[in-house]
């Protein structure tokens, strides 16, 4: 492993985000904290992540928006984005996936260390 | 000028017939005298009659043939004018002066020749069908050829066979009758089934006249004499009957000729008159005839044994006369004064004085003894008179003749008497006279010495035989006083020659030659009694009496005469025909009128019938078989009346009912269209071609289309469904419903586009119009304003998204958190707050499948199910789900085998998603109910019976479910009492759910259990999920 893998974490709620940036700091991935979409997208523009860990409820721009504007990007549509939300709903799912997606998470059902092997497993690790 | 033709041609018949009749009456009264006797004229007029008749055979056959043989009775109408010809033309070469033949065969030439006519014409009343019609066409030559042959063979008959003229000649009034008749029946035949309203059947019309002409000549016969008027008129008659045959059937040409079917046609009416008058007229007629003919015989008889005995009686007169002359002379010879004078005179030489006393002895005592005598001769033996009562015959030498020689030679005793002679030599007479002559004797010696000659004037016999002779016994008066007109007896010598004078005949004695029968018989010494024309040619009744010495007494009466009185009966009983003729023709038309009147009654009722006016009865109060039959016909149309106004009655009510039906029917279809129209939902119905036919109120406010614009439209013209969130047209599910016939409910997302161009959303469902057949006839469709709903529902939607993110969100951050501290990365942690961590941990986990649950219950219980089929591999999906269950399997020290034929196994079309929250809620319940010792759960996929279902069954070691329970474990939020005493904290919405889902995949789901044993779920579900994407079923 020459460089960390850089992550970026959209996820608007304060504790969600904490915990996740921990446990993936903590498996050696280099976790980059977006608040909002704005925030998040600006973040991707300037870091360029190996992987978007995308919550889809966030204000001012939701995961959707997010995700629309990185595939429209050219410089970002190759970024891999795995959804990290609580909406479970089919349509959300259906709709994410249409956008162009790696996985799609439920976080109440995806305990850390699911993610962490799932994030993982992307990075073929 | 319009004459109504029955009336024209009946009036004309009558015409027709009385006029001719008329004719002969007049003709009878004033100028029956007048006699024309041309032989020329009668030949021109029969041989113009005869061509006529020819002509008239050979139209009629030639019209026959022409068309084809279809009317038998004209074929019959020219074979009765090729014999009426063929007769005619015999009769017109009939002249008296040229007599072929004798009279009577003419006579029987003419009458029977126009009966055998007239009865061929009786044949044209027969009702001939179509076969008897071929079968006379095919063979008319054998017909026309077998009439010639036949007319042959009674013509050689006629001439050759005297008994048979004879006969024939006797019953000739028979035959002139019988003509009479059938002409007259034929033309009123033809009268009465003359059809006036068809202009062909003028042919028919002239026939009727022609024939009713022609009926006189059936009449006329008996009142004519030869060669008279009435004889003429009824040529006259032949001529006009056959005329007016000509007539119409000269202008038929080859064209139609319509009297045809005559008898078929007759009305029954005219069948009954004329079988009655036919029947009764040829009775009476042959009755008469017999009578009449009887009358003849026996009238002839009296006259023949009235003429013979005159005949007889005249004979003996004559005879006595004769014999008186002889005595007479006899007596003058034995007279001795003569016989010695004559033998003085004879045997002395001196003898005048003596001679003169004796011609003085013989004029004044001889002489005058007999007024007959003209003179008294006495000869000598040498035939010279010696005496005489006339001086001048003194001297004459008589030796050379007969008396002489008969005198010379007569025994004493007798006398010879003479012929009738006229000699102008005795006694300067002119007169004709006879001899008695006998021998004188001496009257010693007895030795004859000359003769004694009586002259007697030979009209002395006229006198005896007319009775005006003093004579013995007086002529017979004969009947009647005309008949002594024609009544002549006379006596003719062995010469013929009469040798008295002639009724008819000037200066006939010795002049008058008869060479009748009565002579030529009388030369074989026979006598006549018979009707033979006598020595004028006429036609006399006659006797005749040969005598000894050669003479022939003829008795004689004119036949016309003798006959009268058979002209008058012959007359009267013509008269008498015409008369009855009349009576019976009215009394047979007042029977058939009384016959016919009840059957016409039943006509015109049975005709009101038909017509439908079932009132109409038949009134006919006779009691016999019509009677009878008009009651059965009225109480058939009473029963008929009952059966139709039964039936009358039937349809009213049946028409009532189906009113009442229709009225109802109306009623429904007001209540359905009230409803329709009046239901708050839009409603519209195709037919089976796609178009409109309903289209109610709210379907026009949603729409904006008003009825009048969409009605009969096909429905796709006018609506345009659209799916919301893709945009794309959704209208099949109308066409769906209509060829598939199920109820299909309009996709989610439907949107309708308005007339403005709007949108709307809409929801409801189609449904297939069945007709009792079973046949889809059009779909009903009903659809509503789903905007509220619509905003309702994706409220909803986002309310429960935010809801469960925003539990979910600090959920998720406690469960990470406690995870992180549990995993003592942080730091160790004491027992004691192990545990306490772990109790945090297990809370949220229980709150967030109490949300996750909720969530998916707020979703199912809203219909929100999206069911999106895909290839699922089940053994993969159990494979997943047990990776996602690991932490509590292992948590329970759970052992887990799936045993599946993988290979059996092929991937099923189902929603991945909620086939896996199923398996998921049953694998999680059956590892967390396991009892603590025997952790195990066998789960096994199997392939149903049927082959279009999967079985998966779940079965754990458990704690079973209590036989009370069961039939609750299904409902939400239910738990068994077993399941809450255990640590598995559950929310009781798990089997809800499961049970929910399965269902909706149209498959179902059911358990086996035994309390502290275990429990095995089965889920049944199709290997096709059978709902096509994003449409359920109702």
């Amino acid at each position: 492993m020459n460089a960390k893998n850089k992550i970026l974490l959209a996820e608007d709620d304060y504790a969600i985000s904490r915990v996740y940036a921990g446990g993936l700091t903590h498996s050696g991935f280099e976790v980059i904290i977006a608040i909002n979409g704005v925030d998040a997208l600006e973040k991707i523009r300037i870091n360029r992540p190996d992987l978007v860990l995308l919550d889809l409820m966030m204000p001012i721009k939701n995961g959707f928006e997010v995700l629309e504007e990185i595939r429209k990007d050219d410089a970002l549509k190759d970024i891999p984005v795995i959804i990290l939300s609580n909406l479970g709903q089919e349509s959300d799912i259906a709709r994410s996936k249409e956008l162009g997606i790696t996985d799609y998470l439920v976080k109440s059902d995806t305990s850390m260390k699911h993610l962490i092997e799932k994030v993982k497993s992307h990075f073929n690790q | 000028m319009n004459i109504n033709p029955r009336l024209k041609i009946t009036l004309s018949a009558i015409t027709a017939f009385l006029t001719p009749l008329g004719a002969l009456f007049i003709l009878q009264t004033f100028f029956s005298d007048i006699y024309i006797r041309n032989h020329i004229l009668h030949s021109s007029v029969m041989a113009i009659t005869g061509l006529l008749s020819f002509y008239i055979f050979w139209r009629a056959y030639k019209t026959y043939n022409a068309n084809k043989g279809d009317s038998t009775p004209l074929f019959l109408l020219s074979l009765s004018f090729l014999t009426m010809g063929a007769v005619f033309i015999f009769h017109a070469i009939a002249i008296s002066d040229i007599y072929i033949f004798s009279e009577t065969i003419f006579d029987i030439f003419e009458h029977y020749g126009l009966f055998f006519g007239a009865l061929i014409l009786l044949g044209v009343l027969f009702p001939y069908n179509q076969n008897i019609t071929r079968a006379i066409y095919a063979s008319r030559k054998i017909f026309l050829f077998s009439l010639v042959i036949f007319l042959a063979i009674f013509s050689i008959l006629v001439v050759f066979s005297t008994p048979v003229a004879e006969f024939l000649s006797t019953h000739i009034n028979l035959a002139i009758g019988l003509t009479g008749i059938s002409f007259f029946v034929n033309a009123l035949f033809l009268l009465l089934s003359h059809d006036y309203n068809r202009k062909s059947d003028r042919l028919s019309f002239y026939l009727i006249i022609g024939f009713l002409i022609l009926t006189s000549s059936g009449i006329v016969p008996f009142f004519y004499k030869e060669w008279n008027a009435v004889w003429w008129f009824s040529h006259i008659i032949f001529i006009a009957g056959f005329i007016f045959t000509l007539v119409e059937l000269f202008k038929q040409k080859r064209t139609e000729v319509s009297f045809g079917e005559v008898f078929s046609n007759t009305p029954l009416g005219a069948k009954i008159i004329l079988n009655y008058s036919v029947t009764i007229i040829l009775g009476i007629f042959i009755l008469s005839y017999l009578n009449y003919y009887s009358a003849e015989k026996n009238l002839k008889n009296q006259l023949f044994h009235d003429l013979a005995l005159t005949s007889a009686v005249e004979k003996e007169n004559v005879l006595g006369f004769l014999d008186y002359t002889k005595s007479r002379a006899v007596d003058f010879s034995s007279d001795g004064f003569i016989r010695d004078s004559a033998k003085q005179i004879i045997n002395e030489k001196n003898t005048a004085e003596i001679a003169e006393n004796l011609n003085a002895h013989l004029v004044k005592n001889k002489m005058s003894l007999d007024k007959g005598i003209i003179g008294i001769n006495v000869l000598d033996l040498n035939g010279k008179i010696i005496a005489s009562t006339n001086i001048e015959e003194m001297g004459k030498d008589e030796s050379k003749d007969d008396y002489f020689m008969q005198g010379k030679n007569s025994s004493y005793g007798d006398a010879y008497v003479s012929d009738v002679v006229i000699k102008q030599s005795h006694f300067n007479a002119i007169k004709s006279f006879f001899t008695a002559s006998t021998v004188l004797t001496d009257r010693e010696t007895r030795e004859p010495i000359g003769i004694i000659v009586n002259y007697y004037d030979a009209t002395t016999l006229n006198e005896i035989v007319s009775g005006r002779y003093g004579s013995i016994i007086e002529p017979l008066d004969i009947a009647d006083k005309n008949i002594e007109n024609t009544m002549e007896i006379f006596i003719a010598n062995a010469d013929g020659l009469m040798i008295t004078e002639s009724k008819f005949v000037k200066n006939a004695i010795l002049r008058q030659r008869i060479n009748t029968e009565a002579y030529w018989k009388c030369k074989e010494n026979k006598n006549i009694r018979g009707i033979y024309n006598d020595y004028r040619g006429v036609k006399v009744v006659s006797a005749s009496e040969c005598l000894p010495n050669g003479w022939l007494l003829v008795t004689k009466i004119d036949v016309a005469e003798a006959f009268i009185l058979l002209k008058d009966i012959q007359k009267e009983a013509a008269i008498f025909s015409i008369v009855l003729l009349s009576l019976i023709v009215l009394i047979s038309s007042l029977l058939a009128k009384a016959i016919i009147f009840p059957i016409r009654k039943l006509d015109e009722a049975a005709k009101k019938i038909g017509l439908g006016d079932l009132s109409a009865r038949a009134e006919v109060i006779s009691k016999d078989e019509i009677g009878s039959l008009a009651q059965t016909f009225n109480g058939m149309v009473v029963q008929l009346k009952q059966l139709y106004e039964g039936l009358e009655r039937k349809v009213k009510d049946r028409t009532m009912e189906l009113a009442q039906k229709v009225n109802e029917v109306e009623h429904e279809k007001d209540k359905l269209s009230t409803i329709l129209y009046g239901i708050g939902d839009g409603v519209l119905v195709v037919n089976g071609d796609g178009k409109i036919i309903i289209w109610n109120d709210v379907a026009e406010k949603i729409s904006g289309f008003s009825t009048k614009e969409v009605i009969g439209k096909k429905y796709n013209q006018v609506l345009s469904f659209i799916n919301e969130k893709t945009g794309k047209p959704s209208n099949d599910f109308i066409q769906q419903t209509i060829t598939g016939g199920e109820i299909i409910q309009m996709p989610d997302y439907t949107m309708l586009i308005r007339k403005n161009g709007s949108q709307i959303a809409v929801v409801d469902s189609s449904a297939p119009l069945k007709n009792k057949n079973g046949e889809i006839v059009g779909c009903v469709m009903i659809f509503r304003d789903a905007t509220k709903e619509r905003d309702i529902d994706r409220m909803k939607t986002e309310f429960v998204s935010i809801a469960s993110h925003q539990l979910r969100s600090p959920l998720t951050a406690i469960k990470l958190s406690a995870e992180i501290l549990a995993d003592a990365d942080t730091g160790k942690l004491n027992a004691e707050q192990k545990n306490y961590l772990s109790n945090i941990q297990q809370s949220a986990q229980n709150m967030t499948s109490l949300v996750n649950d909720l969530l998916n219950i707020s979703r199912l219980e809203a219909g929100k199910i999206q069911i999106n089929p895909k290839p699922v591999n089940l053994k993969e999906l159990i494979d997943k789900v047990l990776d996602n269950l690991s932490v509590i399997s292992v948590a329970h020290n759970c052992k887990i085998s799936v045993n599946a034929g993988i290979d059996l196994m092929p991937e099923i079309i189902t929603d991945p998603d909620l086939m896996r929250q199923v398996i998921y809620n049953l694998i999680s319940n059956a590892i967390q109910y396991s009892s603590p010792d025997g952790n195990r759960v066998d789960i096994e996929i199997n392939r149903a019976e049927d082959n279009d279902h999967l079985i998966i069954s779940i079965k754990d070691a458990g704690i079973g479910i209590p036989e009370e329970a069961r039939k609750r474990m299904f409902e939400k939020f239910f738990r068994a009492e077993n399941a809450i005493k255990t640590k598995v904290d559950g929310t009781g919405l798990g089997l809800y759910i499961v049970k929910m889902i399965i269902e909706n995949l149209g498959g179902n789901v059911w358990f086996d259990s035994m309390v502290d044993t275990g429990t095995t779920f089965y889920v049944k579900i199709p290997t096709k999920s059978p709902p096509p994407p994003a449409i359920k079923k109702i």
